[in-house]
């Protein structure tokens, strides 16, 4: 398992993409499934950063990755209050294009690029997990 | 993430270059509403260098598109990879925009 601390700061997007270019490179990951990895914890870890907190405080971020069985599973740590994103309410499709909240969009994007969703909530903290499916070609 | 500038017949190209995140947004945002507010009203945005876009980089095209809304025009983008491609088909804002193979199929329409 390889795993990056992170503030609760925006410009911190930048080392997740390179921790996870270089765990790409380990894995063999192809870049189709590289760009899917990078954006699914990328929304999550921005809405965190952007939503999660009701202080002004340091806070840290963890994001774990690692790769078993044809399978990378990423997992998000973080302090910030309850939010579960399973229970977020679904992306409307049906409304205007125009009209429709930006804020479900990144969640609904993570539910299409993962092959599984969970959420814990354990000692205060969101605990996100997020399952890949690696193909032969990665 | 950079943006260069540049005109084509009546079109004002924009490139942008890496990536679009949360982080780099605002820098695309203020040039892309300013050159519209400035009176640019066909603009094409060429994507050739583009290698990423979250959610956020999708809504500033679309805060784009709705400005030109206003004056009955279109945001034409150009050259746009596979997979960034795909992030605009699965949220449905594929129709919002008009979408060229290449640079010259836009400045010569």
């Amino acid at each position: 398992m390889s795993s990056l601390t992170i503030k609760n700061d925006i410009k911190e997007l930048n080392n997740i993409a390179k921790f996870i270019e270089d765990l790409s490179q380990r894995y063999s990951i192809n870049k189709e499934k590289k760009f899917d990895i990078n954006l699914c914890v990328d929304e999550l870890v921005t809405n965190i950063i952007q939503y999660s907190y009701n202080d002004d405080d340091k806070h840290e971020i963890e994001i774990g990755i690692e790769s078993a069985n044809n399978e990378l599973i990423a997992t998000i740590t973080d302090d910030g209050k309850e939010f579960n994103p399973l229970e977020h309410k679904v992306y409307d499709f049906n409304t205007d294009v125009s009209e429709r909240p930006i804020g479900g969009l990144g969640i609904f994007l993570v539910r299409k690029k993962t092959e599984k969703l969970e959420y814990l909530r354990e000692n205060n903290k969101n605990k996100l997990k997020l399952i890949f499916k690696l193909e032969n070609n990665r | 993430m950079e943006i260069t500038e540049s005109k084509e017949r009546d079109f004002l190209v924009l490139s942008v270059v890496g990536r679009l995140d949360a982080n780099s947004i605002n820098k695309f945002e203020e040039t892309l509403i300013g050159k519209i507010e400035d009176g640019n009203k066909n603009v094409v945005i060429d994507l050739s260098d583009l290698e990423y876009i979250s959610s956020s980089g999708l809504r500033v095209f679309l805060v784009g598109a709705k400005k030109l809304d206003e004056f009955d025009k279109k945001l034409n983008l150009c050259n746009v990879k596979e997979h960034i491609q795909e992030v605009f088909n699965i949220t449905g804002f594929t129709p919002i925009f008009d979408f060229y193979d290449n640079l010259r199929s836009v400045t010569n329409k």
